[in-house]
């Protein structure tokens, strides 16, 4: 078994996939499909901020690019 | 027998009986830049559901904990966001992130706008019966293989058919389902029917990406054609309305100058 990081809300648990800066990657654990790229309020960590603008949505999306999840995979 | 790569892809003769196939022009436009792009119509209806919740302007309240889950649920998940993210990094690698999404985007509109893609996608959704949890999936295989034989019966492209299949039924607890449903409509195991349009190409059967990618471009450059079509149709139609408005015009004129 693995020890997860997990955000509850909307009576769902979402898995932090992988954290790059204030950018959190989650995915619902019951279906996949369900996934999104929210921002962490540094003042508040249970708030989880929207993304500005579809230039901040591409830039979160090249950073996991280049963070290669293949190679975190065990 | 032999078939040519030109006929779309070679598809084989028994899948030609049933679409129109031989009244289209073949093109090797099709195959363009494949590698380059292998995101999915799943993938992208995917992508985009993801896209609108992380730009969702509501905060969202959560509560955080730890958790012990299954060993493979976070490499699972993981590869699912590499599915997405890597299909569009590749083509940011290509062509710049604007001009990839751009083009994604335009793809997938296109490919949305075919009927036979329509058709066959609603032929799953209408006898699929999921929950939450993906483990209670079920699908009425019989009622999608008599809607798919509709579909072929009426004309819809074999080579689409069997491609929107292959995307609408991608995931590993959907492959027995798949299988039956080609089996029974196409007369062969879904993998080794691709691999012989292609064995050298095709290696991988149905979810060869390759496959994906020239099907995908295969869909674009046929729905294109017929939206240049209908737009040439349209077209005609105005001109001869015009023209018999112009015949009632002159006629009105003459009238009046008649009189």
């Amino acid at each position: 078994m693995d020890e997860v990081e997990i955000y509850s809300f909307d009576d769902k648990d979402y898995v932090l996939v992988t954290k790059i800066d204030s950018y959190l990657y989650l995915s619902n654990e019951k279906d996949p499909r369900d996934m999104m790229i929210r921002k962490e309020d540094v003042n508040n960590p249970d708030l989880l901020l929207p993304i500005e603008d579809d230039e901040e949505f591409e830039h979160a999306l090249l950073l996991l690019t280049r963070r290669k999840l293949e190679t975190e995979e065990s | 027998m032999a078939y040519s790569n030109e006929d779309r892809l070679g598809i084989p003769d028994f899948m030609q009986k049933t679409n129109t196939y031989h009244q289209r022009p073949a093109s090797s436009q099709y195959r363009r830049q494949t590698n380059a792009r292998n995101m999915t119509e799943d993938d992208y209806e995917v992508y985009k559901e993801m896209r609108r919740r992380s730009l969702d302007r509501k905060n969202i309240h959560a509560k955080q904990s730890r958790k012990k889950v299954d060993n493979s649920l976070k490499g699972q998940l993981k590869r699912h966001w590499k599915g997405i993210v890597f299909s569009i990094g590749l083509g940011a690698a290509v062509f710049s992130a604007d001009q990839a999404l751009d083009e994604l985007f335009h793809e997938a509109d296109i490919i949305n706008q075919n009927s036979v893609v329509s058709a066959t996608r609603q032929a799953v959704r209408d006898h699929e019966l999921r929950t939450d949890n993906v483990r209670n999936w079920q699908l009425n295989t019989s009622g999608v293989e008599q809607d798919v034989d509709a579909i072929l019966d009426n004309g819809g492209d074999p080579l689409i058919v069997l491609g929107t299949l292959g995307n609408s039924l991608n995931k590993t607890y959907t492959q027995d389902e798949l299988t039956s449903i080609v089996e029974h409509s196409f007369g062969e195991n879904p993998d080794t029917l691709v691999r012989s349009l292609n064995p050298e190409r095709y290696d991988e059967g149905i979810q060869d990406p390759d496959f994906k990618a020239d099907v995908r471009n295969y869909i674009v450059q046929q729905t294109e054609a017929d939206i240049a079509r209908s737009h040439i149709d349209a077209n005609s139609q105005l001109e001869a309305m015009l023209n018999s408005g112009q015949g009632i015009q002159n006629t009105g004129e003459k009238g009046m100058g008649g009189k």
